[in-house]
């Protein structure tokens, strides 16, 4: 099974229960990398399939895949 | 300000039209003469914390009282019959209306603007009427149709081609023969810049002039992190810190150390010309992308949330991924970017690199959502730049601003120095800089508030909105 790169953010309402929210991500499985409690939002990875699962918990906002950022090497002409 | 309906000819002191503008800043006031559609008396406005100071000024600069907005209207208008006084002060409004003769109002203008003077600036009060119904200066499509232009098109697409063609040759031959028309929008725009003092760059958005140094104001640059050595920025306040897995905030691509020079850079730096912007601000340098260039979305919001902790008021990414036309713009980043703004934090982003006008590339994530400031890149004379992305996506992907993006010379690690640089990610540090120094000149404008100061003060050019936004950028 692959695992896959996800952020997670937290919906407004559930911002003040934000670190019993981490605790139920864990319990599905997700291996949280950070908690940014300043913008409401956990990242980490978790097993493609379990992904479905995650987005049903309660406080859930938006679940995206880590998007990879590449800037041009030094050199180059336009950066 | 509307006041009793009376016409421009009821007026005996309304002599015939001189070529004073009403409603520019009176520089001069010439006696005897005066300015068509003005009503002979004068807006003067009060520094916001200084009204009294400045209602005191202006007894004793004129020697005549006045009344308070709040006495005169405070139980609704006044009755049918009685006037209104000629010299009143809007307390809340922090303006006062003068009517002196114009001898009295000339060293209060001398006045007007310096640090210590409560009086920020005085201007002549027009008359104002109801706006009648358009109407058009055009003859209508069939009655073109009937004067024998070519059927085949529609009058209006033979009008827009024709404009374009000329638009297309004017260019050509200001191209060709290398003439500037001077100015751009009002800013004059030489054929060649004069580098030697200022980067082209600072010139362009009015830097030298402000007297804004960003300080107390707290800007973090996300990015390659920087040259924490770099003996331009020695005796600065820096933080640092890394969200890169093994590599530390110590600058090995070159990005991060530019874009920083770029927005807080030194005033007088090892060698001229000056490069940076506020460079009285409080550095955090935020290391999101690794010496190699590649970062992830978890990294940078890593580098946001460590921003908003730390209270600073601006965040520059110089960095994104592109978009394709209709992608739908990040909800989460633009969620972090709605609870920045409410937390009293601005970010800025670049548009993205991936046009090559005339094909334009939609603006790339994560500028392509609302909430985050989308800055394009302009040239030396003050054209989009060939690379810079438009505002193609409906929902959110628009350009919200513009700033100098082509050659822009700024610091690059040690041993080089300094080198120079293309980009949205040049035109991005130039606004948060600017956005730094408006932070230090209205302390309470955060987030929203310091947006909408930055967008405001943009001089507009004459080019789309959906290439330059809201024009470019100038400092305070």
């Amino acid at each position: 099974m692959a695992k896959v790169n996800l952020s997670v953010s937290v919906k407004d309402e559930h911002l003040p229960r934000f670190s019993e929210l981490v605790s139920q991500l864990k319990k599905t499985g997700f291996d949280v990398e950070q908690e940014l409690a300043s913008v409401g939002v956990v990242t980490g990875s978790i097993e493609s399939h379990k992904v479905p699962e995650l987005k049903k918990l309660a406080g859930v906002g938006h679940v995206e895949e880590s998007r990879k950022i590449q800037i041009p090497p030094p050199d180059a002409e336009i950066q | 300000m509307a006041r009793n309906p009376v016409s421009e000819t009821d007026n005996p002191k309304i002599r015939k039209f001189d070529s004073a503008i009403p409603g520019n800043p009176v520089e001069e006031i010439r006696p005897g003469s005066l300015p068509v559609g003005t009503t002979g008396r004068y807006l003067v406005l009060l520094r916001e914390d200084a009204t009294d100071e400045g209602v005191k000024a202006l007894r004793k600069s004129t020697g005549r009282s006045f009344a308070s907005a709040q006495e005169v209207f405070g139980a609704g208008a006044p009755e049918s019959g009685k006037s209104v006084p000629d010299t009143i002060v809007y307390e809340t409004l922090g303006v006062a209306v003068v009517d002196s003769p114009p001898e009295q109002m000339h060293s209060m203008l001398a006045e007007a603007g310096t640090e210590s003077s409560p009086i920020l600036h005085v201007e002549a009060e027009r008359y104002v009427y109801a706006l009648a119904a358009p109407t058009f200066a055009f003859e209508p499509e069939e009655d073109l149709l009937s004067q024998g232009l070519p059927s085949a098109a529609s009058p209006l697409e033979y009008l827009v081609g024709y404009r374009d063609a000329v638009n297309h040759l004017v260019s050509k031959v200001i191209d060709r023969t290398g003439a500037a028309d001077g100015t751009v929008a009002g800013l004059a725009v030489p054929t060649a810049w004069n580098q030697t003092q200022f980067t082209w760059g600072l010139q362009a958005t009015q830097v030298p002039q402000s007297r804004f140094t960003g300080k107390g104001v707290r800007v973090a640059v996300l990015d390659t992190g920087m040259d924490l050595g770099h003996p331009d920025f020695a005796g600065r306040n820096i933080t640092s810190q890394s969200f890169v897995a093994g590599q530390t905030v110590q600058d090995g691509h070159g990005h991060g150390t530019h874009c920083i020079g770029t927005s807080c850079g030194s005033k007088s730096p090892g060698r001229q010309p000056r490069y940076g912007i506020a460079f009285g601000a409080d550095i955090f340098a935020g290391k999101v992308l690794s010496n190699q260039g590649s970062g992830t979305d978890g990294q940078i919001l890593g580098g946001i949330d460590w921003a908003i902790r730390n209270k600073c008021a601006v965040v520059s990414m110089s960095l994104g991924a592109p978009a394709q036309v209709g992608q739908p713009f990040s909800q989460i980043f633009e969620q972090v970017a709605r609870r920045a703004l409410k937390a009293g934090t601005l970010i800025v982003a670049a548009a993205g690199n991936e046009s090559q006008r005339p094909q334009i590339a939609p603006v790339g994530h994560p500028a392509n959502c609302p909430s985050i400031m989308a800055v394009a890149a302009l040239d030396q004379r003050l054209r989009v730049a060939w690379f810079s992305n438009g505002g193609l996506n409906p929902n959110g992907g628009q350009v919200d601003i513009a700033a100098p993006g082509v050659d822009v010379l700024s610091s690059v690690p040690r041993p080089t120095l300094y080198g120079s640089k293309s980009g949205t990610s040049m035109a991005t540090p130039h606004v948060a800089g600017i956005a730094a120094l408006f932070a230090e000149s209205q302390p309470h404008a955060r987030g929203l508030a310091l947006w909408a100061l930055v967008v405001q003060h943009a001089r507009h050019l004459a080019i789309p909105v959906r290439d330059v936004g809201a024009g470019i950028t100038q400092a305070p």
